[in-house]
């Protein structure tokens, strides 16, 4: 790990562009500056480069974060960050990996190509599961296409409805046309629908289909603040389901380390700088950063922080005008998740059989479960049957976990108590299908959403930089700055919190990296 | 203006199945441009959903729907609806009782509602007026929508694409910021949407709640937002957000357009059930009742839900495959039940509040916004609500014609009571009291003395709903009104404009554009079409 020492307070820096964030896609932002001969540092608040991404510590042992597979990077990303085939694990793709989703007594493996997971269920899905479930995969696929493009493309600027939006517009919905009639019916009736529905509309009420609904439900809402019941929730599952349809396996800890190393090669830094104060600025140009530990002059900036600590914190609201200062605190950022690690003396084993399938683990066993985990947070409550989320380590005994239905604002107040009471319904829950027992616990770290912004600089510890709400994903971040602008013309957003979020993806970098001359 | 000789002519130019306010409208319409209308209504009595009824002696009930305000002003103007003996009078106030205190009350006087809001936020108070003028705006523009067919946006039609761009010039004229806040107003929760206004509990309960009458959301569900707006477009003599009795009881509403169809010419037949549609290589030639009548037309309407339509007076059979399946997703779950109760005098509200010009509106049960998704967590796995959310108008206090003097009526819109219980929906009337008594002792917490008013009961389940108004699954609006079934969604895509796939069957309800509401708009633009067409 190469990056410079703490600095010390008050010391100044000159460089051509600066980088908020160490995550993934800021680190991604600074390679790409740097390939263009950029002088580059990204500002790290935590001590972990990769944030939430990164690996931290459980007990005595470094273990990776919260190393979620690579769902939605394209080869064509990677190479545009000078990846060659060794850098990472190239080899090992999505479809090696699959997500398992787990019930009780059974689960589903849920590979890349439906013909996989067909294969891998047959003889335990009846008749009706198998045509249900091609239907459905048919439909996807069907979809699939368009809904990349939206996700690749721009949001259309709904402030402005001149000759470039008529375009914008025309051509998604020519587009949405070209897939005929009933396809773009079928695709625009199911958009807006809770996901519940549009479950229940391809798969009825099929027992066999339990298991799967609750893994897609969990997979794609966990965190967003909302449940298979909510409207607008079936866009989420198809965002999540056409994104995934390419990907590798290896996951976004081990991006960070190679990005990590890429950008040292290429002479950029990562500096471990503290708390972000402000960014000063004077008409509307951004002249340098502060934080707790110095500051740093340049001439283009991209934050990758989340957009409230960008423009309310950063920027100033005395900075941008009334109505984007009113969006931007109008954004809802609810943190709903907590993210625990465990440290285990033996290797953790499904109930079912003797070792998990899938490299990315979800345990909801019905759409039910996940709702019924999801009514206690509005009320201030963590889930007492919580919706998990998990890799392993290599040795099968670290677990990092997502954990679902968890408010940032506890009615009882977070401490280390309620953390207790979380880890105990956390180590309940595995108990109910794995191997667990709480004689295998060595060491734990528990982070409620509150613990995840202050160490890890989230907002309302809210994992994806904003919900995806259909409101929120149509105008994401904030209605005024799809494009990646800001009140400032040369400092630039990227990260989780623009179009169109949920994933790792290149597309908001992208675009901020090339208004960089 | 109701028959009592039951001959028919040989042959009509339209048969409207069902008296509900959308059938009587449409056949109103098709009557005034001379055609020959016969509208056959299976109870006893006009106005479907839309009634009044003396269920005890001496009091007039507004069984199902209780209020009116979306009803298309030029409907009343065209249809005369005045003359024909249509009143309306509006709601002066929207009252919530809390547990403690005096509750808010909001008044037709905005001075003396901003002093109400401003007890529990004058933050609050202030915004108020800001929120009710954007409400405003929104509601002008959606005023267009609802006054015209649905747009549909798989034409390559230019008549259809101009539409569209016509549409869009519209929204360009009311500003930079109006696109987005529809689409805010579509998609966010009402609660959510809100919560950018407002920030006291006290306000938000029961204003978020006109958002998820109807409908099977919670205030907190995405999409609720539309629905407020949907309540909200309501305007009473150009005054938005305004709403009204029927004097007489809403069935005075629906008497009222039949007198007018009548007037010109349309001849109306209760208890004259229809039992199905002849259809002749699949053409829709007439019906036949339930006693056996046959009787021909040109071309049939129905005033009924699309299921009991399509479903049940024309049969799965009849129908192609993809279509039944398709319209076999048009969601219909009913989600509410009524209480009406004869009071022999005014409950006492523990709130403090002199006299009763606060009760002479609506009152909200909706003391706070975890009260009412509570409410509907319940719904989401099959249950009535514990404590339920209530609409509770008392409209003998503006009307003294619905009660003898010195009693009164009270109406109670319950929700949420899903038609889709645990044990099935035929389970139902095993639970009706139970559901009635959960009623009286959630209204027992506010006004203790409810049961000492008490005359007399009728208690309404979705199931009830179903079997005696004929509303499938006991949705009030023929059909859910969330984002996915509207527009030329509505009832399924292809279907949007009041043509079926049967020839010469056409719908005319709350189960088309623009969907329920006691609007009227259904059954008005389905004769429009129907003329335009030369369909009849």
């Amino acid at each position: 790990m190469a990056s410079n020492p703490n600095t010390a307070q008050n010391s100044k820096h000159k460089v051509d562009c600066v980088v908020l964030g160490s995550e993934p896609m800021g680190l991604a932002a600074a390679v790409l500056l740097a390939q263009k001969n950029k002088k580059v540092v990204v500002l790290e608040h935590s001590d972990t480069i990769g944030g939430i991404h990164g690996s931290w510590k459980i007990g005595g042992t470094s273990q990776p974060g919260l190393p979620v597979p690579m769902h939605g990077v394209t080869r064509a990303e990677l190479l545009s960050l000078g990846f060659g085939k060794d850098s990472l694990q190239w080899d090992q793709k999505i479809g090696d990996a699959p997500t398992e989703f787990c019930g009780e007594d059974k689960s589903i493996p849920y590979f890349l190509y439906n013909s996989d997971t067909q294969a891998a269920m047959t003889g335990e899905w009846s008749k009706e599961m198998v045509q249900s479930f091609e239907q459905f995969c048919t439909f996807i696929s069907e979809c699939s296409p368009f809904i990349q493009r939206l996700a690749s493309g721009k949001l259309p600027n709904t402030r402005n409805l001149n000759l470039n939006f008529i375009w914008s517009v025309a051509t998604k919905a020519a587009r949405l046309r070209f897939m005929g009639k009933d396809k773009m019916m079928e695709l625009l009736r199911s958009l807006p629908m809770p996901q519940a529905d549009l479950l229940s509309d391809h798969f009825g009420s099929l027992a066999d289909a339990n298991i799967l609904k609750g893994g897609l439900s969990a997979a794609s809402l966990g965190g967003h603040f909302l449940a298979p019941h909510s409207p607008g929730t079936s866009a989420n599952l198809l965002l999540w389901l056409c994104r995934r349809q390419h990907g590798f396996g290896f996951g976004s800890t081990e991006l960070v380390s190679a990005l990590e190393k890429r950008l040292t090669d290429l002479g950029g830094t990562i500096v471990k700088a503290g708390k972000l104060q402000s960014i000063v600025s004077s008409n509307h140009l951004a002249t340098e950063v502060q934080t707790s530990a110095g500051s740093w002059k340049a001439s283009n900036f991209i934050s990758t922080l989340d957009t409230k600590k960008t423009l309310l914190k950063g920027v100033g609201s005395r900075n941008m005008d009334f109505g984007t200062a009113q969006e931007t605190k109008n954004m809802r950022m609810r943190g709903c998740s907590a993210v625990v690690g465990l440290e285990l003396n033996t290797a953790l084993s499904p109930k079912f059989s003797d070792r998990f399938i899938g490299k990315h683990i979800v345990f909801a066993p019905s759409q039910e479960y996940v709702e019924k985990a999801f009514d206690p947070v509005k009320y201030g409550e963590f889930a007492k049957n919580p919706v998990l989320e998990f890799t392993l380590g290599p040795d099968q005994k670290s677990v990092s976990l997502r954990v679902h239905s968890v408010p940032y604002e506890l009615d009882e107040k977070w401490s280390d108590e309620t953390r207790q009471q979380l880890l105990q319904a956390v180590t309940k829950t595995l108990s109910r299908f794995t191997s667990y027992q709480d004689s295998h616990l060595v060491s734990s770290v528990v982070m409620d959403p509150q613990t995840l912004e202050s160490r890890f600089g989230l907002s309302e510890g809210q994992i994806f930089h904003g919900e995806m709400g259909l409101d929120q994903m149509i105008a994401r971040p904030i209605v005024q700055h799809t494009d990646q602008s800001s009140p400032l013309k040369n400092l630039f957003l990227g990260g989780a919190g623009c179009h169109p979020g949920g994933m790792f993806q290149l597309r908001a970098v992208n675009e901020a990296v090339r208004q960089i001359k | 203006m109701i028959q009592k000789a039951k001959s028919y002519r040989s042959k009509y130019d339209a048969i409207v199945i069902g008296a509900g306010h959308n059938g009587l409208t449409c056949a109103a319409y098709l009557a005034k441009a001379g055609k020959k209308v016969l509208v056959l209504e299976r109870r006893h009595l006009l106005g479907g959903a839309a009634v009044s009824e003396e269920v005890v002696p001496g009091f007039t009930f507004s069984v199902c729907s209780y209020v009116i305000s979306l009803f298309r002003p030029h409907i009343i103007r065209e249809l005369e609806l005045a003359k024909h003996g249509l009143e309306i009078l509006p709601l002066e106030t929207s009252y919530s009782p809390h547990h403690d205190g005096p509750g808010l009350c909001r008044w037709a006087d905005s001075e003396k509602s901003r002093r109400e809001i401003s007890r529990f936020s004058r933050k609050d108070a202030e915004k108020y007026p800001e929120f009710a003028l954007d409400m405003q705006r929104v509601s002008m523009f959606a005023r267009n929508i609802i006054d015209q067919k649905a747009p549909d946006p798989t034409s390559f039609n230019p008549s259809e694409l101009w539409k569209l761009l016509k549409l869009g010039k519209q929204f360009r004229d009311f500003g930079p910021d109006f696109v987005h806040m529809h689409n805010k107003l579509l998609t966010m929760s009402s609660y959510d949407f809100l919560s950018e206004y407002f920030e006291s509990d006290a306000l938000k309960a029961p204003m978020s709640v006109s958002g998820i009458i109807g409908t099977f959301l919670g205030v907190r569900s995405p999409g609720s937002a539309y629905v407020l707006l949907h309540h909200y477009m309501g305007e009473i003599d150009g005054v938005f957000r305004s709403w009204g009795f029927a004097k007489g009881g809403t069935g005075a509403l629906s008497n009222a357009i039949g007198r007018a169809a009548a007037a010109h010419g349309a001849e109306i037949h209760v208890n004259a059930g229809v039992e199905k549609i002849n259809l002749k290589n699949g053409r829709a030639t007439g019906v036949v009742l339930e006693n056996g009548d046959e009787i021909a037309a040109d071309c049939v309407v129905s005033g009924c839900d699309p299921f009991r339509t399509l479903f049940g007076f024309v049969g799965e059979d009849n129908l192609e495959p993809d279509f039944a399946e398709g319209l076999k997703q048009f969601r219909m779950r009913g989600s509410s039940g009524k209480v009406n109760m004869a009071l022999s005098r005014l409950p006492t509200f523990k709130d403090g509040r002199e006299g009763t010009a606060h009760l002479r509106g609506d009152i909200a049960i909706a003391p706070s916004v975890r009260y009412l998704e509570k409410a509907y967590d319940q719904a989401k796995y099959g249950e009535f609500s514990e404590r339920p959310y209530l609409n509770i108008v008392i409209p003998s206090l503006v009307d003294p014609s619905v009660a003898p003097p010195g009693k009164h009526v009270m109406s109670c819109f319950v929700q949420y009571a899903p038609y889709h219980i645990k044990e099935g929906p035929s389970h139902w009337p095993k639970l009706r009291d139970k559901f009635a008594k959960t009623v009286i002792d959630t209204i027992e917490e506010f006004a203790p003395d409810i049961r000492d008013c008490i005359e007399h009961v009728q208690a309404l389940t979705p199931w009830d709903l179903e079997q005696d108004y004929g509303l499938t699954e006991g949705n009030i609006f023929h059909g859910e009104l969330s984002l996915e079934q509207l527009l030329f969604l509505r009832p399924t895509a292809g279907w949007a404009k009041y043509k079926t796939p049967i020839k010469g069957l056409w719908m005319c309800a709350s189960g088309s554009h623009p969907g329920g509401g006691i609007m009227g708009a259904p059954g008005e633009l389905a004769a429009k079409t129907m003329l335009r067409s030369a369909a009849v």
